[in-house]
């Protein structure tokens, strides 16, 4: 009966019509996501309709919201990934027949798999160098953090807590460690803000201190433009000292937020999360060409030293052309400032990518590429002997 | 208290429904909902005690650090100078580097920044700090440095002058042992050679700091080397930005030349001067403004309730508040000027701070003051 019920489920999950369903989710998904994106911003976007289990669309009409609730990409994909390993890999029978459908869904399998391993396990960021600039890490375009460090040390120690933590306005503590002899209190977090000095024609969305407030802004839609802002409160452990402070942190700060507790210096600061990288990169030279006449680069490049442990290695980055070592892809991605006049100095702009799936797409193509022309060789040898046979059969 | 976790719950109604909103299975949230709810179900309360998520190890600070920074440094529009280089035709600052010394990195702070004789220990930079404090708080900061005991006001007011950036600060040495209180390094047998010029409401410091016999044998290249220190023009010199307030200048004054950080000076009589200076953010606060002047005139300093108390005049659309006094008069180690008086006012208006600040023989002063009310009230901003 088990067995009976189990062969039920793996027919469903296997069946071509799960499938269609599937894939015409993720095209109305694609639809209203990319109809979406123009106000709401890329990634926003993929958050809400590619990376989530669920959502609910609504279609603005003019005088109501018709709200559609619709299933994530996310739930979507796994789904469909489920559907082909159990109808084309698990439910299928295979023989010398089938060798190519097998191995075409055996190819979109691990497709699907590098997108999943792209979605946890990957990191991106960007790093900025000015010419003789060297930096051994590279800064986030979106997740924020809070970083506590004791300040003036020849080694520095971040302790960091992510955005997830204190995202949603939640009052969060984060316990003392050894080095740290303070609990703290994140709470009030806004998404998007700004700092001021308190006055008159405003009200302050956080409580005021030190005469000044956070402000909170409507969501930007590019992402990158939002400045998180919150309360964080430090509490001495040592019950004899029971001077806690309190003070804002705000994505745009100058300067962290410094304290001084049993006569040690610390710092705190929300930023942009930093990832370090197993080797430093210096710019050693920026080019950029522009077309005849214009101030519209035609192509930029950059020469860096790539510095791992002793060992330099010289590299050029340019469009197409990235550098790739120890898990990560340096693109050329900008330059900048922007309004700099000719002559100016220039600094240059990398995308940074940890993607432990990076080639899995490439190795996907080949295997359903190979799945494809076995197939097609099949079905050409199959589709000859049968002509063969139907011209000897009208020779007799 | 407010459950750790629960989405959303602090959004304002305008927002009720941005995007995020109507992801109504985030898988993040949810987890973090759920792990919010159990704790909460388990403990009874409703806050969530967490540990930090990682520790990443660095070999230097990547934030420029400002021990003390107030609100309005941390989030005022003065932000600090890094890579970011100045812009088209602004002076920079420039030097003749001794032989042997060498140039090190700049950081946020250190506008100049070398090594004494290439001396790993040896250090020389420039900083420019907003206020700065009263030289006698910094020669005691120094001496605690150093580990000796503060020195006497009459040593404080005989230190020698120097001339720095073609104006006359003052010159103080002292040998000891240094200890950094942000690093902690400990040299033993130092000597700390410092160069102090107030520059308006900033204050100026050449600091050189290593061991003692690198300090003695340097100390011709070190004289030589502040006074080198220049401001030049990289291209085309450019006009003083135009000031962000109008005023009447009143009868009898005249409008001197400009100076570093002030709008305008004007030279009221032979030794009486009254100035106007602008700065961004509350530039400190009121109190500790009002208590530095007052410092200036060896008054005591005042509370915040005691602030709160003193009298204000219309300025720029409201109120400010006045500082005044009368006694032996110095600032930055100038010789006191005895039976000085000082006028002084302090508007703030969000954005930045105005201050507007008589000082001379107090007979000058006090006859000047209907002239500076009139100043005072003529004032208005420009942009």
């Amino acid at each position: 009966m088990r067995g009976a019920h189990a062969k039920q489920v793996l027919k469903f999950l296997g069946s071509q019509k799960l499938a269609t369903v599937m894939m015409t989710f993720l095209l109305i998904l694609t639809f209203l996501g990319t109809l979406e994106q123009a106000e709401h911003g890329l990634y926003q976007v993929q958050k809400m309709y590619f990376e989530s289990w669920g959502l609910v669309h609504f279609f603005d009409l003019s005088f109501m919201k018709i709200p559609l609730p619709l299933p994530g990409g996310l739930l979507c994909m796994i789904i469909f990934t489920l559907n082909l390993l159990v109808g084309g890999i698990l439910r299928l029978q295979i023989n010398k027949r089938n060798y190519g459908i097998f191995i075409i869904h055996v190819g979109i399998a691990v497709m699907m798999s590098a997108g999943l391993v792209k979605l946890v396990a990957s990191e991106d960021g960007f790093l900025r160098l000015w010419e003789s600039q060297v930096s051994s890490e590279y800064i986030s375009h979106h997740e924020w953090e809070v970083a506590v460090f004791e300040t003036g040390q020849s080694q520095v120690e971040e302790h960091r807590i992510g955005q997830d933590r204190w995202q949603a306005g939640a009052r969060v503590i984060i316990d003392p460690v050894p080095g740290l002899p303070f609990e703290l209190e994140i709470s009030g977090a806004l998404d998007n803000c700004s700092a001021q000095p308190i006055g008159p024609n405003w009200k302050p969305s956080s409580p005021a201190i030190g005469g000044w407030g956070l402000l909170e802004q409507p969501r930007a839609a590019e992402n990158e433009q939002n400045l998180p802002g919150l309360v964080i409160e430090m509490k001495p452990t040592d019950s004899s000292d029971d001077r806690s402070q309190k003070a804002l942190l705000w994505g745009g700060q100058n300067y962290p937020w410094t304290f001084t507790v049993a006569d040690r210096s610390f710092a705190v600061a929300l930023r942009k999360v930093r990832h370090s990288m197993p080797f430093s990169i210096r710019l050693d030279n920026f080019e950029k060409v522009d077309h005849p006449g214009i101030a519209t680069a035609k192509e930029y490049r950059s020469d860096v030293t790539q510095r791992t442990g002793q060992d330099d290695r010289r590299v050029r980055i340019e469009m197409n052309d990235p550098l790739r070592d120890k898990g990560l892809i340096l693109f050329q991605s900008s330059w900048g400032p922007q309004n700099a006049a000719p002559g100016d100095e220039l600094f240059s702009v990398f995308s940074v990518v940890r993607n432990p799936s990076d080639h899995w797409p490439l190795y996907s193509c080949i295997v359903i590429a190979i799945g494809m022309a076995i197939t097609f060789i099949q079905k050409f040898l199959a589709y000859s002997k049968q002509q063969a046979k139907k011209l000897k059969e009208v020779a007799r | 208290m407010e459950p750790a976790g629960l989405p959303l719950s602090r959004r304002s109604k305008s927002h009720e429904t941005s995007i995020i909103e109507r992801q109504f299975w985030n898988h993040e949230k949810v987890l973090l909902s759920l792990l919010a709810f159990m704790l909460c179900s388990c403990t009874g309360s409703s806050q969530a005690n967490h540990a930090y998520d990682d520790v990443r190890v660095i070999q230097e600070a990547v934030h420029p650090i400002l021990p003390g920074a107030t609100h309005a440094q941390r989030f005022g529009r003065d932000r600090p100078r890094g890579s970011t280089p100045e812009p088209a035709g602004a002076p920079a600052l420039a030097y003749d580097l001794p032989d042997g010394w060498v140039d090190a990195p700049l950081t946020e702070m250190r506008r100049v920044n070398v090594l004494i004789a290439g001396h790993p220990d040896g250090e020389c930079y420039l900083i420019v700090i907003p206020g700065g404090g009263s030289l006698r708080q910094n020669i005691d900061r120094w001496c605690q440095q150093m580990d000796q005991e503060p020195i006497s006001d009459d040593a404080v007011h005989s230190l020698p002058p120097v001339a720095i950036l073609g104006a006359e600060g003052v010159r103080f040495e002292i040998d000891g042992t240094f200890t950094d209180g942000f690093s902690g390094k400990v040299v033993s047998d130092a000597r700390m050679v410092v160069h102090v010029l107030p520059i308006g409401d900033s204050t100026l410091f050449v600091k050189a700091i290593g061991p003692r016999t690198l300090l003695q044998s340097e100390a011709e290249n070190l004289a030589r080397f502040v006074i080198s220190l220049r401001l030049e023009r990289n291209s085309q010199p450019q006009q003083p930005p135009p000031s962000s307030l109008r005023w009447g200048t009143p009868e009898g004054w005249t409008v001197d030349g400009p100076r570093p950080m002030r709008e305008v000076t004007f030279l009221v009589g032979e030794e009486t001067s009254c100035w106007i200076t602008v700065l961004g953010g509350d530039a400190g606060g009121a109190l500790a403004n009002a208590n530095r002047w007052l410092a200036e005139l060896s008054l005591d300093p005042i509370g915040p309730e005691q602030l709160s108390t003193l009298s204000t005049a219309q300025m720029l659309g409201g109120e400010a508040i006045i500082i005044d006094g009368t006694g032996p008069y110095s600032s930055m180690g100038s010789p006191p000027q005895s039976d000085w008086g000082m006028i002084g006012l302090i508007r703030q208006l969000g954005d930045r701070s105005v201050f507007v600040k008589m000082v001379g023989p107090a007979a000058d002063v006090a006859a000047a003051r209907e002239s500076m009310m009139q100043l005072v009230s003529s004032l208005e901003i420009s942009r």
